[in-house]
Parts: structure tokens; C-alpha cells; sequence
């Protein structure tokens, strides 16, 4: 079945326009337009938080009718070599149908009870798909991570859908304001919710990450933790471990985070050691009461190194990403790329080099992607939740 | 910074060396994390099922395992109970796959066993919606102690990495704990179901409910799907209820008996265990004959079981069945099934036969309420003594006969009656019942009514009717059953009212908040628990009487603040309930608990000062309908605690704090399983002695317990507590055996050779299995002769038939029984006859009316009559004053205890007393 697949149509479009209407239409009918008159599959809507969400959606819908539209809000997008920062626009991805069988789904109430949100997210998204039924099929989630604890929603998902599944997504931005993030379905915005699309196709799916830290510390162990605060590790205060580690920093890997979390050294991460000897990466920070804290909670005595990065090796692994990503797969259309607002941080003036370089490395294949606060790609075992990383699904 | 130089290839030596090291410590690290991260979950709070959930989540996290599953082993096959990354929907959970290649492997060795790459073969390893995965590497590991059975923890990854042999002690070790953490925490759900389930039967009275309650609960504690329970009458059952209904036998229609799931087990009180399959032969418990496609055909899925039945037809899936005993045979039978095959194993078996002991118990329960209600019989043995009168009566139902024993017993000459009508002379309420009796004599057994006698006074008369065929005249065979009649009225008031009060007792309360309860509607009944504050206080300093006068004045002042609908109880000690009808909403149960708070606020004048006194109120509001009297008087209780600790003479409602109360309990139930272990249990001993010589004849032994935070608890706090858990039957053993070991000892002290000893014995000890070898051999084993020993049993479990068979077994052995708390329950006299008892205890509520209560004297003198009938000596318990121990003395009671003579006593001030060979007056 793998050659028999057609070429997925594709078409994204992109406006900076002040008016959440006007801004939508345009970026809606370009996009729609890009598609050649395809009959159109699913909309992927990325925007600012700038803009009357409501009324952004409902332009886009104006074009593209009742096709699924899945979204999320963010803190930067790219597509096709193009970067846009925070704050200024919307870009819309339309996905053409009967290549891949898409069933979209939303799910609230994140925050109160995220594996059961994931339970019913990942239900919703195979049933709308019209069952389990293609041979191979993976997930596309989009979710306000500000709301609850991402790898519960993603273990909720698991219990559903199995390990043949991949998924692949990334937790809406907000312009780096910190004030709120959402998801959209159809011609709704919304907080404290996940929206997914089940992908059935005739063909294997494959999520792949990548990242670029390095290893900078030997390992230690996470001796205590207190929901989001880390409080020991290796049986000491965690704060004081992590203080020393960014002294020792090295000139050009240390940038402090732009805007809400001043204490935010973006240059430095956790890196928890995975079964493989890999890093799954994990975000921390020094609040204002002295305490270190992550975006997600760390598990108890779990095993760690302090994990740091320059701009090249940022660079290079997202080009190692699009390798991975399009390796062994016939006739892709697009990469659907989610990519880490931390990432942005590290690179600084270097920051559209990214878009840049991922555009060319993936060649005739379009890009699309959104900066995130937390990225998903779940691929071996139930772990799926990343920071500062960058991941992919190419269809 | 070094200051030493090295050679380039010394440096980049050193850089390997370096990488390899931290590598290594990686590794380490990451190894050391693992069991820790496994462990944290093991240890953190959780039902079973979350426990295997979130410690599969961490294995699939921590082995990067595409699969982390738990599987069992049915009957040749494999199902998934539980999965991190297993769809679902899949079928492994439900259907399974055949049992082989490394999980058969494993379940054969008690060993993990891991394969990889061409060692994994897709077609066994793993069940078939897998195999499109194409798993690299897997490892089974048994899951609980080494060879515990049938359950295994599984793991497959996608890359063929594989699973090295140094993890596999580590995922046995995890997997091991895993088993025994899942059973914990069963084991410790089952026990606080067992808690709350023994408490809701206890509250029940009628057998539907009873069986309705049952069905209920069983499901809950043994994790079934299905439940029901059939009595036995002789070689038949019937099925008295089932939490299903479609296709299953109605009540009224027989099963023979041999035809019920495992009847050759039940049938000698064994519980029985069991897989059943579609043409509904019983399997072994293993469910070993089970193989086959027979089980595994269409008819094991999506059928329902309520088109099965329990006579062992069309059944299938997993059984278990606890008999409920009497006389050493069932009397009822317990169903419980699963559906999906799932064995019973031990601990749903432990739970299970609890539980139908406490069924049992609330059957016998039930039967006793009923047959306290339709008790014709009960007294007979008093009036047996009183002299018949006979009188003849014709068609017009007027005298034209009447014995001379009228003129002694009625106090009218017999020739006075000639001519007259029978109704002329019976009250005007109970004429037609005596008229309806002398028109269809034949239709009446015998009627009771009043009389008018000589003394112009109404006495209470019974008569037997019988027809003349002759003639048409009527005989009558009557008798004065005023004493009688009289006696069971006290008796049943006091088995309804407090002596002291005479306000309701727990048991009347229970029955109105029940019938309350019951009534439908949406109405809402308060209920409030008042306990005195510093009672005890006040007792200690100003003694018994004037305590007893408090009380008596506080219920008088507690009569002014409820309205004539409500119920005012007292429930023994400083314990007062008030029972609300019909009240609107919480708030008016709080101005009622204020009202008895200010009511009790001016001072008690006792012996002659005045006494301050506070009361704490605990208020609750429940449903009509919808609450249980049980839960309700269990929450007041808790909430009166709260206001007892929110600091005395206050008013508090039921909330989740007072619930904390409740806990409190548990928490002694569980202390109390230790207690024996921890030391923290004594046995003191109170003489008991013969009343004219105050000379010591024994000592009844009678059991403590000091709670290391609570300090003492009362007997009869922790008594019902022990026989609710069954600590009691390690606890009364252990008395036993010291108290016959203490007996010994005594009995070597010059003139004390045929001293003997009392032990109280719980209605739960005797239906233990081998309970009168088991009691036997504490005894002899603890050096004590068997003749100078004296077991009491109460009332109430003497009338049980089991009890009988202990006795009547032990007797034999010499050991001699006793009555206890006579007068308190039924008062059944006829099993009296039926037990080789020799001693009647007389409750010590009857001694503390004497010699000033009528009432009392009157049921001690009869007790004492009955008992001289039977032949049985009597021991009065409770002597606290010397009119007492002189009114019982001109009874002609012989023996007797109390603290007169002596409180209960430590052993070494026990052996002082006997030295000091009899108890003067104090």
C-alpha cells in the first residue's frame, strides 16, 4: 500500500492584517487557494492572541466552510521558511481530503483531570475518524498546557489508543504573556482544553524530536519534589544545584527568558535521562521566592543531568529533525512542526534561521508549525512530553 | 585549573576515559532511579486498580516499553487485566489469547524469562491484535510471591534491544512487590467493607431485607459480578434473592439440593470455589478441566448472566458459595459469581465466609425479633403453677358449672356465678373477643382477657375452650395470668425502656428510627446525641446514687425540651437520644440541641450541694427513605464528639469533621487486632461469693484493655468491636487459657481445692469450627480441671442450636455453663430446659432495684422461682448495698457478686483476698 499513496494537497497562507476578520479571511483564502481546488480535509489554524479569537475563527470559517478546524494560539509560527513572531499574525494550513482519514475532536476540563480528558480526547478523535479502520494511524494534539499536566493527558490517550499509535502536537502559546493560551475546534476558542486529529492512513506514520542539548553536569538523582517546585536534588536544595551549574556557564549558551519568568535561564535545562541514554528535556526556572520550579512536575528520584545548548547545536538538530522525519517516507506533502518558544529564546537575533534552515533541509515538502509551550511526540512507551524540542510528523 | 600539561594523546585518552565514566555512572544512575521511581509508586496512597495503573505507566516510562501489561492466566489462556498501551478496546482484555511460549514459560519456572529479536515467535508471545506492532523484545515476569499462580507482568518493546538479563532480578523484584502491594491494598479495602457491611445487616431485622442487603453487598467485597442466596429446608432450596432476576428460579419453586453449585462442599460447611461451564458440571477451583473450546466458544461472550441460574444448569464463569450453618448443616447458601472466569482466591474466600457470618448472625437476629413478637410460650413456666378453673357454660354462654377454686383465685363464690353471663363479667374492650370465642369455640385455641373479680378489680384470665358434643355446653379452662401478664409487660418495657429513666432504650429508639426512616415521603427526621460532660466527675465524687439522681433529673428537664412526637431515649450511661419527627431542615435540629444545652444550664441540687453540669449535643438530619438509622445514630454519635471537643456544652451537627469520629473507630478496631500482641490487654478478677457466708466460691475473669493513647475502653466498647472483627476469638482464648492457668495457681493455696472460675464466652467464639476441642484443650493445656470450670453464655447465643452441640459436648467434658445477664434479651425460658446450664446469672439492672422497686423484686422472686424448678443455682450479680445482699438472702438467692464484696481485682490482690479467705462487709 506504502506506494500506491497519493500526494496529500497542501496549502498555507499567512496575514499580518490589525482586523481579526479581515486577517482571517486573508490567510483562509490564500491558503485555500494554495490548494489547487482540492477538496479540503482539515484546517490547521495557528494566531495570535492578539487578535478577537472568536472573530478570527469565524472568518476563517467563512472560507473554508465546514471543514474540521483544529487550532491552537501561540507565540510565533513559521511556514515555509517564513518566520513570524509573537504577536502579529495568523497562519492557516489546509489539508486535503481522502489522501488521510481525519476525525477531529475537543476535550475540557484539562486542568481538573487530564487522563481522563485524554481518555475521551483520543475516543473522540478515532470515533469522529470513523473507527480505528487504516492499517497505520497516528494523533495530532493541540492542548492549553497551562492548564494541567501534559503527559497524564498523554497517558490518558495511551490507555486508548495503544503503542501503534504516534502522537505528535505541542501546548498553545500566548505570545509570551503568560495570560492564557487556547485551543480552537471549529468556531470555538478555547482554555482548559485539548483538541486532537486522528490521522488514519494506508501508510506508517512516523513522530520523530530532536533538540541539540548537551550534557553538562554528571548525573544526579531528583531526591525530592513538590508538585511543580523541585526541592532537593541529590539530596540538596535543588535551587542552590542549579545556581551553581549556570555559573559555570560558558560565554554564548545563557539567555534569560523575555518577558514573565525572569528567572528563567533559558540556557539551561533538565535533562532526564531516558532508558536509551537520551535527554528528555524539561524547563526549569528560579521564581522569586528562591524556589526551582519546571513546567510540569518532575517524577520523584528521577535521573537527571543539567542539559545546556549554543545557537548552532540548536540549529543543527532541527535539521537532523526534518532528516529523521522524511527518511523512508514516500511522497510527502508537509511537515507539520512543533517547535519550543525556549528554542526562540537561545537563538535570539538567530531566530528565523530556524524556519529558514528547516525549510530548506525539507526541500519540495512544505513546513508548518507554531512556537509552543511544550511539545508532544510520543512514539516508545507512554513518555511523550517535551520541553525546549522540537518535533515532527511529515504527511 | 590544572597546571599540568599532557600529551595530546594523553588528553584525548583522558576524554574517553572521561565520556566511559560518566556513561557508566549514567547507567548507574538510571538503574538506581528505576527501582526507586517503581518503589515511590508502590508507596503512595491508591485503590488496587490505580496502584497497577500508575506503576505500569512508570515501567512503560522507565523501560521505554511500547507495552507494560499485567495478564492472567484462565483456564489455558491469557487475559490482560490492565495495560499501559494496549488499546482499550482489545480484544486481549476480554477474550484473551492461548497460554504459551514465554509467559507459560514463566508461569512454569517462577522465573522472568525475556526473549529478543528471532527467540520472540509474534504467533505465541503475544495476543494477536500485537502482532502488527512487531515487537522486538518481551519479558514475562511472575507477578506476587515466587509462586503465587497465574499472574504476570509483561513488557514488550519495538526495538529489539532486548530486556538484559541483569534487569530481569530487578522487574522480578518490582513484580514481587507489585503483587503483594495490590494485595494489601485489597486486603485493606475488604476489611473496611467487611467494617461497614457487618454494620449495615446488624441494623437489619426482616429477613427480605436481610437477604436483599446481602445480595447487595456481597458483589461489592468479593468483586463479583452477580450474587444471590437460597435457604435450605430439609432436601429442597429456594431462592430468596439475586442482584439479577431474568430466567432464575421464583422463590416458591424448589431446587433439590444436590443440585446446587457445590454442594458437596457446602454440605459440611465448606465454602466452595469454583469454574463453571456451559453444560454446568462443577470444575476443580483451578479451573484445570477447563481447557478446551468448550469454555472458549461463543457462548462465554455477550451472554447474560441472568439467563443462567444457581442449580447448576446453564452457569458459567466463577463461583463462589459460603454456607450460612446451623445445627452443623446449612441453612442458607451465599452465591457470588464472575463472569469472566476470574477464580476466587483466598482473600475473597475470607471475606466471603466473614460475611456470611455476619449474614448468619443477622438471620438469627431476625428470627429472635420475630419470635420476641409472637411469643405465646414465653412464661409459661410461671403460670404452670397456678391451679386451673373450670367452668361449664351453656348455648346462651351463661355459667352451670364453676369449680370451687373461683372463690380462691377470683374471690367469687362458685354458686355466685351459676345463672350468670361470661360477659357480664369480662372487661368491655375484650368482650368481643370472648364472644367471638364462645360462638366458634372450635375456631379459638385460647383467649386472654380481663375479668372482674370478687375484689371488684379487673384480673387477667386465659381460657381454653372446649365444645361439648353432647350437649352444646362449652368447658372452660381457665387461669389467672395476672403475674404474667404483668411480667412480660415489664419485661417487654424493660427490653424497650431504661430502669433508671424510663425513658426509651436503644433498641426502642433503633425500632422508631427505623419505622421513621421507612416512612416515605419526603420527610426528615433529626436525630440528636447528647452526652453529659464530667459526668463521671460527679459519680466519682459524690458516688453512684447521686449520679443515678442526675440522671434521673436531667431527663426530667430533657421531657420539657422535645414535643409530643418525638422520642427522648437514654442509651445507657450519660448517653441521651432524641429522636425528632418531622423536623424542616439542620437549623431546627440545632435549636433543639440548643434548647437541651440551656435546659440543662441552672445547677442539679444532689446530696445536698449544687452541681454545675454541661451537656455536649451532636445533631444529624436524615432522609425519609433515603438514610440508614444506623448511619444516622453513627453520625450523631460522631458529631457529639466534635462538640465535645470543640469544647463541652455545645452543639454541633453532623460534618466531615465529626466523620473523623467514625474513623476513630475503624482506627480502635484495627488497635484492637494488636492489642493482644502489644501486651496492652489484663484479666481482673471479681469473687463471687456464697451470699450467707460471703465466702469466696470462684472469681469471674473479666478482660481489659489500657489503649496506649486512649487509656482504658470500656468492656463494652471493645467487646462488640472484637466479635464485629473476630479478634475476639484470639482474645477470648487468651483469657481462657490465663484464667485457667490463674485457677491452678490458686487452687495450690491451702483450702482452696475446689475454687472455680467464670469466663465469659462470646456467641462468636462458639461458632468457630472445632470450637469445643478447641475450648477444651486451652483448657486442660493450661493446667486447670475442666469440673472447676465455668463458662457463661448470654441469652442470646444460647439459642442458637450450634450452641447447643458446644455445650452439650462440653458437659460431657465437665465443664459447667452459666447463664449470663438473665432477664436482659428474650427471656426464653424453654432453653433453659434444652442446656445442661447450671447457674442463672441475675442482671445486675434487676439487683439495683431491690429492695425498693416492686417490679424487681418481682422478676428477681420469679427467676428464683423458676430456677428452683429447673434445679439451677442462681448468682445475682451488681450486690452494691447490704439491703441488697439481706433482700436477696431473704429471696433464698444463694450466691452472688459485686462491689459490696469486691470490685473486679487485679490477680496478685485476688490472691491476697483468698488468703484472707472471705470478704467482710466493706
Amino acid at each position: 500500500m506504502v506506494d500506491v499513496m497519493q500526494r496529500l494537497p497542501v496549502g498555507s497562507g499567512f496575514s499580518s492584517l490589525d482586523d481579526a476578520t479581515a486577517a482571517g479571511a486573508e490567510a483562509a483564502r490564500a491558503a485555500l487557494g494554495a490548494l489547487g481546488g482540492a477538496e479540503p480535509g482539515l484546517v490547521i489554524v495557528y494566531g495570535s492572541i492578539r487578535y478577537d479569537l472568536t472573530a478570527l475563527l469565524a472568518a476563517v470559517r467563512g472560507v473554508t466552510g465546514a471543514t474540521p478546524l483544529v487550532g491552537a494560539s501561540t507565540s510565533g509560527q513559521f511556514a515555509d521558511g517564513t518566520y513570524v513572531p509573537a504577536g502579529t499574525a495568523v497562519s492557516v494550513m489546509v489539508l486535503g481530503a481522502g489522501v488521510y482519514r481525519f476525525g477531529a475532536s475537543v476535550v475540557t476540563g484539562v486542568g481538573a483531570d487530564a487522563l481522563a480528558a485524554g481518555r475521551e480526547l483520543a475516543r473522540g478523535a478515532m470515533d469522529a475518524a470513523g473507527g480505528d479502520t487504516t492499517p497505520h494511524s497516528a494523533l495530532m494534539v493541540l492542548a492549553d498546557g497551562m492548564a494541567g499536566d501534559m503527559q497524564s493527558l498523554l497517558t490518558g490517550i495511551y490507555r486508548v489508543t495503544g503503542a501503534r499509535v504516534p502522537v505528535v502536537g505541542g501546548a498553545a502559546g500566548d505570545d509570551r504573556t503568560f495570560s492564557g493560551s487556547y485551543v480552537f475546534f471549529g468556531d470555538q476558542a478555547m482554555r482548559d482544553a485539548a483538541v486532537a486529529v486522528w490521522i488514519g492512513s494506508e501508510r506508517p506514520l512516523r513522530v520523530v524530536s530532536g533538540h541539540g542539548w548537551k550534557p553538562k553536569t554528571l548525573p544526579m538523582l531528583v531526591t525530592r519534589v513538590n508538585g511543580m517546585e523541585v526541592e532537593e536534588i541529590d539530596g540538596r536544595p535543588a535551587a542552590a544545584v542549579f545556581t551553581e551549574v549556570i555559573s559555570q556557564r560558558t560565554s554564548g549558551e545563557a539567555r534569560n527568558f523575555e518577558g514573565a519568568y525572569d528567572g528563567w535561564d533559558t540556557g539551561h535545562s533538565f535533562g532526564l535521562i531516558e532508558p536509551d541514554g537520551t535527554q528528555l528535556i524539561r524547563g526549569a526556572f528560579v521564581g522569586e521566592d528562591g524556589a526551582l520550579r519546571t513546567f510540569v512536575p518532575l517524577p520523584e528520584y528521577c535521573a537527571v543531568q543539567f542539559v545546556s545548548a549554543d545557537q548552532d547545536d540548536l540549529l543543527n538538530a532541527s535539521e537532523e529533525v526534518v532528516d529523521d522525519a522524511l527518511r523512508d517516507v514516500s511522497a510527502p506533502a508537509v511537515m507539520l512542526m512543533f517547535s519550543c518558544i525556549a528554542r526562540i529564546d537561545l537563538l535570539a537575533v538567530r531566530a528565523g534561521e530556524e524556519a529558514a534552515r528547516l525549510h530548506k533541509a525539507a526541500g519540495q515538502v512544505a513546513t508548518f508549525g507554531f512556537y509552543t509551550y511544550g511539545e508532544f511526540a510520543r512514539s516508545t512507551g507512554v513518555a511523550g512530553y517535551h520541553n525546549a524540542t522540537l518535533t515532527a510528523i511529515a504527511l | 585549573m590544572s597546571t599540568t600539561a599532557h600529551p595530546p594523546d594523553e588528553a584525548a585518552r583522558l576524554r574517553e576515559e572521561l565520556v566511559a565514566a560518566i556513561a557508566a555512572t549514567s547507567d548507574a544512575y538510571r538503574q538506581t532511579s528505576r527501582l526507586i521511581r517503581v518503589l515511590t509508586v508502590l508507596g503512595r496512597p491508591s485503590s488496587p486498580a490505580e496502584l497497577v495503573d500508575q506503576t505500569l505507566v512508570v515501567l512503560s516510562q522507565i523501560y521505554a516499553a511500547d507495552v507494560a501489561a499485567t495478564v492472567r492466566a484462565i483456564g489455558g489462556r491469557l487475559q490482560v487485566t490492565s495495560a499501559c498501551g494496549i488499546p482499550e478496546d482489545d480484544p486481549a482484555y476480554t477474550e484473551g489469547w492461548p497460554l504459551a511460549g514465554g509467559a507459560a514459560e514463566a508461569l512454569t519456572s517462577a522465573r522472568a524469562v525475556a526473549r529478543t529479536g528471532a527467540g520472540l515467535d509474534l504467533a505465541v508471545d503475544l495476543p494477536p491484535s500485537m502482532v502488527p506492532l512487531a515487537p522486538g523484545s518481551a519479558v514475562w515476569v511472575p507477578v506476587g510471591e515466587a509462586g503465587a499462580g497465574d499472574e504476570l507482568l509483561v513488557m514488550y518493546r519495538v526495538s529489539a534491544g532486548g530486556f538484559p538479563p541483569g534487569d530481569l532480578p530487578v522487574l522480578g523484584s518490582v513484580a514481587a512487590r507489585l503483587g503483594l502491594a495490590v494485595e494489601a491494598r485489597q486486603r485493606s479495602a475488604a476489611v473496611e467493607n467487611l467494617a461497614t457491611f457487618g454494620h449495615r445487616l446488624s441494623s437489619r431485622l426482616d429477613l427480605p431485607s436481610i437477604f436483599d442487603e446481602a445480595v447487595k453487598l456481597l458483589p461489592l467485597l468479593v468483586d463479583a459480578d452477580e450474587a444471590g442466596i437460597v435457604r435450605i429446608d430439609g432436601e429442597v432450596a429456594y431462592l430468596c434473592a439475586s442482584t439479577g432476576t431474568a430466567g432464575l428460579p421464583s422463590p416458591d419453586q424448589p431446587i433439590a439440593v444436590a443440585d446446587l453449585v457445590g454442594w458437596a462442599a457446602l454440605r459440611s460447611g465448606d465454602i466452595h470455589a469454583g469454574q463453571y461451564q456451559q453444560l454446568g458440571q462443577a470444575g476443580q477451583p483451578d479451573g484445570s478441566d477447563l481447557h478446551g473450546s468448550d469454555l472458549h466458544g461463543s457462548d462465554l461472550h455477550g451472554s447474560d448472566l441472568h439467563g443462567s441460574d444457581l442449580h447448576g444448569s446453564v452457569l458459567h464463569g466463577s463461583v463462589l458459595g459460603v454456607p450460612i450453618m446451623r445445627d452443623g448443616s446449612p441453612n442458607a447458601v451465599l452465591y457470588a459469581l464472575r463472569r469472566d472466569h476470574r477464580p476466587f482466591r483466598r482473600d475473597a474466600v475470607e471475606s466471603a465466609s466473614i460475611f456470611g457470618n455476619y449474614v448468619g448472625a443477622a438471620i438469627t437476629n431476625a428470627e429472635l425479633y420475630l419470635a420476641l413478637g409472637g411469643s405465646e410460650s414465653k412464661l409459661r413456666l410461671i403460670t404452670d403453677s397456678i391451679s386451673d378453673l373450670i367452668a361449664v357454660v351453656d348455648a346462651g354462654g351463661r355459667f352451670v358449672y364453676a369449680s370451687p377454686s373461683h372463690d380462691r383465685e377470683l374471690a367469687i363464690p362458685p354458686d355466685g356465678l351459676l345463672g350468670t353471663a361470661v360477659t357480664d363479667l369480662v372487661h368491655p374492650a375484650d368482650r368481643p373477643a370472648v364472644t367471638a370465642a364462645l360462638v366458634r369455640p372450635s375456631g379459638t385455641a385460647k383467649v386472654e382477657y380481663r375479668m372482674r373479680s370478687g375484689r371488684n378489680v379487673w384480673v387477667w384470665v386465659e381460657s381454653a375452650l372446649r365444645l361439648a358434643p353432647e350437649d352444646g355446653t362449652l368447658v372452660l379452662s381457665s387461669r389467672v395470668i395476672d403475674e404474667r401478664r404483668r411480667l412480660e409487660d415489664e419485661l417487654r418495657r424493660r427490653a424497650t425502656h431504661d430502669p433508671l429513666t424510663e425513658l426509651a432504650n436503644r433498641a426502642l429508639t433503633a425500632e422508631r428510627l427505623d419505622l421513621a426512616l421507612a416512612r416515605g415521603g419526603d420527610g426528615q427526621i433529626g436525630l440528636l446525641f447528647c452526652d453529659l460532660d464530667k459526668f463521671k466527675e460527679v459519680n466519682d465524687r459524690l458516688g453512684h446514687e447521686a449520679g443515678d439522681d442526675l440522671l434521673i433529673q436531667v431527663a426530667d428537664r430533657l421531657r420539657t425540651c422535645v414535643r409530643p412526637a418525638d422520642l427522648l431515649a437514654r442509651f445507657g450511661g450519660d448517653e441521651f437520644v432524641i429522636l425528632l419527627d418531622a423536623v424542616d431542615d439542620l437549623d431546627a435540629v440545632t435549636e433543639i440541641g440548643d434548647r437541651v444545652v440551656r435546659a440543662l444550664d441552672a445547677p442539679f441540687w444532689l446530696s445536698g450541694e449544687l452541681v454545675e453540669i454541661s451537656v455536649s449535643v451532636g445533631g444529624v438530619l436524615g432522609a425519609c427513605g433515603e438514610s440508614q438509622a444506623s448511619a444516622m445514630l453513627r453520625d450523631a454519635d460522631a458529631a457529639m464528639y466534635a462538640a465535645k471537643n470543640a469544647g463541652r456544652g455545645r452543639v454541633r451537627v453532623f460534618d466531615e469533621d465529626a466523620s473523623q469520629h467514625s474513623l476513630g473507630r475503624l482506627e480502635l478496631r484495627s488497635d484492637l487486632a494488636q492489642a493482644l500482641a502489644r501486651d496492652e490487654l489484663t484479666i481482673h478478677y471479681q469473687p463471687i461469693v456464697e451470699l450467707a457466708t460471703r465466702r469466696i466460691l470462684g472469681f469471674e475473669a473479666l478482660c481489659r484493655w489500657t489503649h496506649p493513647r486512649r487509656g482504658p475502653i470500656p468492656p463494652d466498647e471493645f467487646i462488640p468491636l472484637a466479635e464485629e472483627t473476630g479478634a475476639i476469638v484470639g482474645i477470648g482464648e487468651w483469657v481462657l487459657g490465663q484464667a485457667c492457668h490463674r485457677l491452678a495457681e490458686w487452687q495450690r493455696l491451702p483450702g482452696n481445692g475446689h475454687l472455680r472460675i467464670s469466663v465469659n464466652l462470646s456467641p462468636v467464639q462458639l461458632q468457630q469450627p472445632e470450637a469445643a476441642a478447641r475450648t477444651l484443650d486451652v483448657i486442660t493445656s493450661a493446667g486447670a480441671d475442666p469440673r472447676d470450670v465455668w463458662l457463661e453464655i448470654t441469652e442470646h447465643s444460647s439459642i442458637r442450636q450450634d450452641v447447643t452441640d458446644f455445650v452439650t459436648a462440653l458437659r460431657g467434658a465437665g465443664v459447667h455453663f452459666a447463664l449470663d445477664d438473665f432477664g436482659m434479651a428474650y427471656s426464653n425460658l424453654s432453653h433453659l430446659k434444652r442446656l445442661p446450664v447450671e447457674i442463672l446469672k441475675i442482671d445486675k439492672s434487676f439487683v439495683a432495684g431491690l429492695p425498693a422497686k416492686d417490679t424487681d423484686r418481682g422478676i428477681v422472686r420469679a427467676v428464683l422461682a423458676i430456677a428452683d424448678s429447673l434445679g439451677l443455682t442462681v448468682v445475682a450479680e451488681g450486690i452494691e448495698t447490704e439491703e441488697q445482699h439481706a433482700e436477696l438472702l431473704a429471696l433464698n438467692c444463694g450466691q452472688g457478686q459485686g462491689y459490696l464484696f469486691s470490685r473486679p481485682v487485679a490477680p496478685a490482690e485476688a490472691t491476697e483476698l483468698l488468703r484472707a479467705r472471705s470478704l467482710l462487709p466493706a
